[in-house]
C-alpha cells in the first residue's frame, strides 16, 4: 500500500495505491487521522490505483467520513474501479462519502 | 577400526594449535641448531687442520733456518781451519826460505862455494820437520825434487807428477809463482801408508836467486773431520730439539740425508730408510718425501699406523719436507691428521654442550609458554562446552577463573568478549524465555477463546430435528485462532426461521471480540422486535453503534423463512448477497436491499426484501472470506467461480455437501496460498411444508 498526498485547490488529495486490507489498513488510518488532526477538513481520495478495500479499509473509510462529519469538513473519492465500487456500494458507503464517477479530481467539486 | 581411529587421534593430536606450535618453534630450533653445528663443525674441523699443518709447516721453517745458522758457523769454522794452516805453512816455508838464504849469504861472503852452499841448504831443508812428520820440498827448474822427504820421490824429475784427481801439481805450482812469489794448492794425495786419497794443502815460494820452488804441505783432511765433528754436534744439539718439538699431540720431525740415511728419528735413528715402504703404493717412503720436498708448502699426505695399533696402517698423516742443500739433508714433519683435529673435537664438544643446553632451555621455555599461551584457550573451550549443560548460567567461579586471564592479551580479550557475550546471551535467553511463555499463555488463551467461540455457534442438530422443513448446514473457518465471522440461526416464532450470516470488520481477538456482541445483539433483538428482517437490523445497529469508538462495524445478511410457505424476508447490512440455489439445477446472486453495516452510524436505514422459495431451492450465505479468497498470484476467487463451482453440484445433494464442495473448490483455487480472511457459510435447503404437516 503506497499512499501519495498532494494540494490542490484547497483539497488535500491521497493517492492510495495497492490494497486496502487489515493488514494496511492501519497505515491509511493513522495517515487520514493525522491529517484531519493538522486541520485538513477537504479530504479526496484518489482511488484509481486502489485494487481492494476489505472490511477493515471499509471501516477506516467510514471512520474518517463521520469524523469530518463532526468538523464540518468534506470527503469524497473518485477513479473508484467496478470491483471497489460495488463493495462501497454494498456498505452504502455513497451515503457518507461521495462517490464521483470521473476518473480525475472533479475541478467542479466544492 | 583401530588403525582409523589411531590415523584420527594422531590428526586430532597434530590439528592442535599448541603441538602445532611446539612442533613448529622445536622443529625450527632443532634445524638451525643442526644447521649451526655441521657448519661451525666442518669450519673450525677445517681450520685446526689449517692450523695444525700451518704449525708444522713453520716449525719446519724454523729448523731450517736454524740448520742455515749451522751452515754459516761451520763454513765460518772451515775457513778459520784453513787459513790457520795457511799461515802455519807461510810462517814455516819463510822459515825455510830463510835458511836457505843464509846459506847463499855465505856463498856470497865466500865462506860456501856455490855447491857446498846448495848441499847444505837442502841437507837443512831435507832434515827439517814439523808437526805430524811434515815436510818440505825443493824442486828446481827442471822439476827435479833435489830435496823431498820420501826417498823414493828425491831426486826424481816430477815434472809429469799428478795428485789423485789427475790434476798436474808441479806444472801449476810454476805456473801460479810466474807473477806472485808464492800460492797456494789444494790436491788430492795419498798419506804415506794409506790408500785413500785425502785433501792436502801446499803452499810454495819461488826462491829465484837460485830458480828454486820451495814448499811445504799439510794434510787438511783433519779440518773436514773437523767439520763432521761439528756436524755431527749440530744433529744431537738438533736431536735434542726435536725431542722437544711436538706438532698437536706425537707430531714430531725427523731428518735423513740424501743417502737415505735416517739421522735423527724418535724411534728409527740411524736405522736404514730405504726399509720404509708406503703401505698403499709400495714405493720406497723416503723417495717419496724427497719429491716432496719440492714444494714444502704443500704435505705430503699417506695411511700410516701407530704406535699404539703397529701394523694397522690406517691413519692419515701429513709431512712437509725440506731438502737442505749444503748438508744434502731432508727434514720432515711427521703428524697424524686426526691429532691435528683434535682441538676441533674439543671446542664442537664444547660448543655441542652448549648448543644443547640452549636448545633444552629453549624446549622448556617454548613449552612453558605454549601452555601459558593455550591454557587459557583450553580453559575457555572447556568453559565453551559447559555452557550448554550448565543451562548458560555458569557458576561465578568460572566466570572469575576466565576474567583472571590476563596473558596472552588476545586470549584475556577474547575470553572477556566471550563472557561479555554470555551475558547478553543469558539476558536474550530470559528474554526469549519470557516471550515464549507469553506466547504460550496467549495460545493457550487464544485457544480457549476458539472454542468459546465456537461453543457460541447455534446447535444445528436440534434445529434439523424439530424442523424436518428444512435442511441446514453451516461453517465457520477463522483464518486465525478466532476471527470475526459469524452464522446464527433461531427460531422466532413457530415456523419462523431467524438466520443470519455476518463479518466483523478486521479480524483476530478484536474481531471476535465484536462478533460476541454483535451476535448476543442481533439475537436479543430479533427476539423483542422479531417482525421483519430490516427492523432486527435497525435494533441491532441502534445497540452496536453506542460505545464503538473504534467505529467496529459488522456486515450482516439476514432473513426470516416461513417454513410453512416458503416465504423468505431479507434485510441487508452491507453484506455480499446470497447466492440462490434452485431445486432445478441453477444457481445466481440473490438481489438484496442496500445498507450500512451495523455499528457505524444510529441513522443508518434498512430495508427489507421479499423472495419466495420453491421445494428443493436452497439458499447459500457466506462471507467475503469466500469471494475474496486469494491464489497465490493475488487473483481472487471472485463472485464468478462459485456459481460455476454450485452449477457443478449434485442437485439432490444435502446441504453439508454444498458447502464442503464450494469449500473444496475455494481451496483448490487458493492453492498453497494461506487462508487470508475467516470463512463463514450457511446453507439453508427449504424442502416442502406439506411434508411436515403429513407427519
Amino acid at each position: 500500500m503506497d499512499i501519495f498526498e498532494v494540494k490542490k485547490n484547497g483539497w488535500l488529495i491521497l493517492d492510495l495505491k495497492g490494497r486496502m486490507d487489515a493488514v494496511t489498513s492501519p497505515l491509511v488510518r493513522e495517515t487520514i487521522m493525522t491529517d484531519i488532526e493538522r486541520g485538513e477538513t477537504r479530504i479526496l481520495l484518489d482511488c484509481s490505483g486502489l485494487e481492494y478495500v476489505s472490511s477493515a479499509g471499509l471501516r477506516v473509510l467510514f471512520e474518517a467520513a463521520y469524523r469530518l462529519v463532526e468538523l464540518s469538513g468534506r470527503i469524497g473519492c473518485y477513479g473508484v474501479n467496478a470491483n471497489v465500487r460495488k463493495i462501497f456500494n454494498l456498505a452504502d458507503l455513497g451515503s457518507d462519502i461521495r462517490i464521483y464517477d470521473e476518473q480525475e479530481p472533479p475541478p467542479a467539486f466544492e | 577400526m583401530p588403525r582409523g581411529s589411531a590415523l584420527q587421534s594422531l590428526i586430532t593430536l597434530f590439528g592442535r594449535f599448541r603441538t602445532l606450535i611446539t612442533l613448529l618453534v622445536i622443529g625450527s630450533l632443532l634445524a638451525t641448531a643442526t644447521a649451526f653445528m655441521v657448519v661451525t663443525s666442518r669450519e673450525v674441523t677445517r681450520s685446526t687442520l689449517e692450523q695444525g699443518d700451518a704449525e708444522a709447516c713453520n716449525i719446519l721453517r724454523v729448523i731450517m733456518l736454524n740448520l742455515e745458522d749451522h751452515k754459516v758457523g761451520l763454513d765460518f769454522f772451515r775457513e778459520y781451519a784453513r787459513q790457520r794452516h795457511e799461515q802455519q805453512l807461510r810462517d814455516l816455508v819463510s822459515l825455510v826460505v830463510s835458511q836457505v838464504d843464509y846459506f847463499r849469504t855465505l856463498q856470497e861472503r865466500g865462506l860456501l862455494s856455490g855447491e857446498q852452499a846448495r848441499r847444505a841448504a837442502l841437507e837443512t831443508v831435507q832434515r827439517s820437520r814439523y808437526g805430524n812428520n811434515d815436510y818440505f820440498f825443493i824442486y828446481d827448474r827442471r822439476n827435479v825434487a833435489i830435496s823431498h822427504a820420501d826417498p823414493r820421490i828425491r831426486g826424481r824429475d816430477m815434472s809429469n807428477a799428478k795428485d789423485s784427481q789427475g790434476r798436474p801439481v808441479n806444472k801449476a805450482m810454476w805456473e801460479m809463482t810466474r807473477e806472485r812469489p808464492d800460492g797456494f794448492l789444494t790436491i788430492a794425495w795419498t798419506r804415506l801408508g794409506e790408500e785413500k786419497p785425502v785433501p792436502k794443502l801446499l803452499y810454495f815460494r819461488h826462491y829465484p836467486q837460485w830458480d828454486w820452488m820451495i814448499g811445504s804441505g799439510v794434510y787438511i783432511d783433519d779440518i773436514d773431520r773437523d767439520v763432521e765433528k761439528k756436524k755431527a754436534e749440530i744433529l744431537a744439539v738438533l736431536q735434542q730439539a726435536f725431542s722437544k718439538v711436538r706438532v698437536a699431540e706425537t707430531g714430531y720431525f725427523f731428518l735423513f740425508d740424501g743417502q737415505g740415511r735416517i739421522l735423527i728419528h724418535p724411534s728409527l735413528a740411524h736405522s736404514d730408510g730405504s726399509l720404509l715402504r708406503d703401505p698403499t703404493t709400495g714405493k720406497q717412503h723416503l723417495q717419496n718425501l724427497m719429491n716432496a720436498s719440492r714444494t714444502p708448502a704443500v704435505p705430503l699426505k699417506y695411511l700410516w699406523d701407530k704406535p699404539s695399533s703397529p701394523g694397522e696402517y690406517l691413519y692419515q698423516k701429513y709431512s712437509h719436507v725440506e731438502h737442505f742443500a749444503p748438508f744434502d739433508w731432508y727434514v720432515s714433519s711427521s703428524v697424524y691428521q686426526d691429532e691435528m683435529e683434535r682441538p676441533a673435537a674439543r671446542i664442537l664438544r664444547r660448543q655441542t654442550l652448549f648448543v644443547g643446553g640452549i636448545l633444552l632451555f629453549s624446549i622448556i621455555a617454548v613449552f612453558l609458554l605454549v601452555a601459558r599461551v593455550t591454557s587459557p584457550l583450553a580453559r575457555l573451550t572447556c568453559h565453551a562446552e559447559q555452557l550448554d549443560t550448565s543451562g548458560f548460567c555458569p557458576p561465578e567461579s568460572e566466570r572469575r577463573g576466565l576474567r583472571a586471564i590476563r596473558f596472552p592479551h588476545e586470549i584475556a580479550h577474547l575470553a572477556w568478549a566471550f563472557l561479555n557475550m554470555e551475558e547478553r546471551l543469558d539476558e536474550y535467553l530470559k528474554n526469549i524465555r519470557e516471550t515464549t511463555a507469553a506466547r504460550e499463555r496467549m495460545a493457550s488463551e487464544l485457544r480457549i477463546a476458539r472454542d468459546i467461540q465456537m461453543s457460541m455457534l447455534p446447535d444445528r442438530q436440534g434445529i434439523l430435528r424439530e424442523q424436518p422443513g428444512i435442511d441446514l448446514a453451516a461453517l465457520l473457518e477463522p483464518a486465525r485462532e478466532v476471527g470475526g465471522d459469524l452464522y446464527d440461526f433461531f427460531m422466532i416464532a413457530p415456523q419462523r426461521l431467524c438466520f443470519l450470516v455476518g463479518d466483523v470488520s478486521d479480524k483476530g481477538i478484536p474481531a471476535a471480540l465484536f462478533m460476541a456482541r454483535g451476535k448476543a445483539t442481533l439475537r436479543s433483538a430479533a427476539r423483542r422486535s422479531g417482525a421483519t428482517p430490516d427492523s432486527i437490523l435497525a435494533e441491532a445497529n441502534r445497540e452496536l453503534v453506542e460505545g464503538n469508538e473504534l467505529m467496529m462495524f459488522i456486515t450482516v445478511f439476514l432473513g426470516i423463512l416461513d417454513l410453512q410457505t416458503g416465504e423468505l424476508a431479507i434485510s441487508n447490512a452491507g453484506h455480499v448477497p446470497p447466492v440462490l440455489l434452485g431445486g432445478d439445477g441453477g444457481c445466481r446472486w440473490l438481489e438484496v436491499p442496500p445498507g450500512k453495516p451495523l455499528g457505524i452510524t444510529e441513522k443508518a436505514m434498512f430495508t427489507s426484501g421479499s423472495h419466495c422459495l420453491k421445494a428443493e431451492d436452497a439458499l447459500l450465505v457466506m462471507t467475503d472470506g469466500v469471494t475474496e479468497a486469494q491464489n497465490q498470484n493475488d487473483e481472487f476467487y471472485g463472485s464468478q467461480r462459485p456459481l460455476e463451482s454450485l452449477n457443478k453440484r449434485e442437485v439432490s445433494g444435502n446441504a453439508d455437501s454444498v458447502i464442503s464442495g464450494l469449500l473444496q473448490d475455494v481451496r483448490t483455487f487458493a492453492g498453497g496460498a494461506p487462508q487470508s480472511d475467516d470463512i463463514a457459510m450457511l446453507c439453508i435447503r427449504y424442502r416442502q411444508a406439506l411434508d411436515h404437516d403429513k407427519t
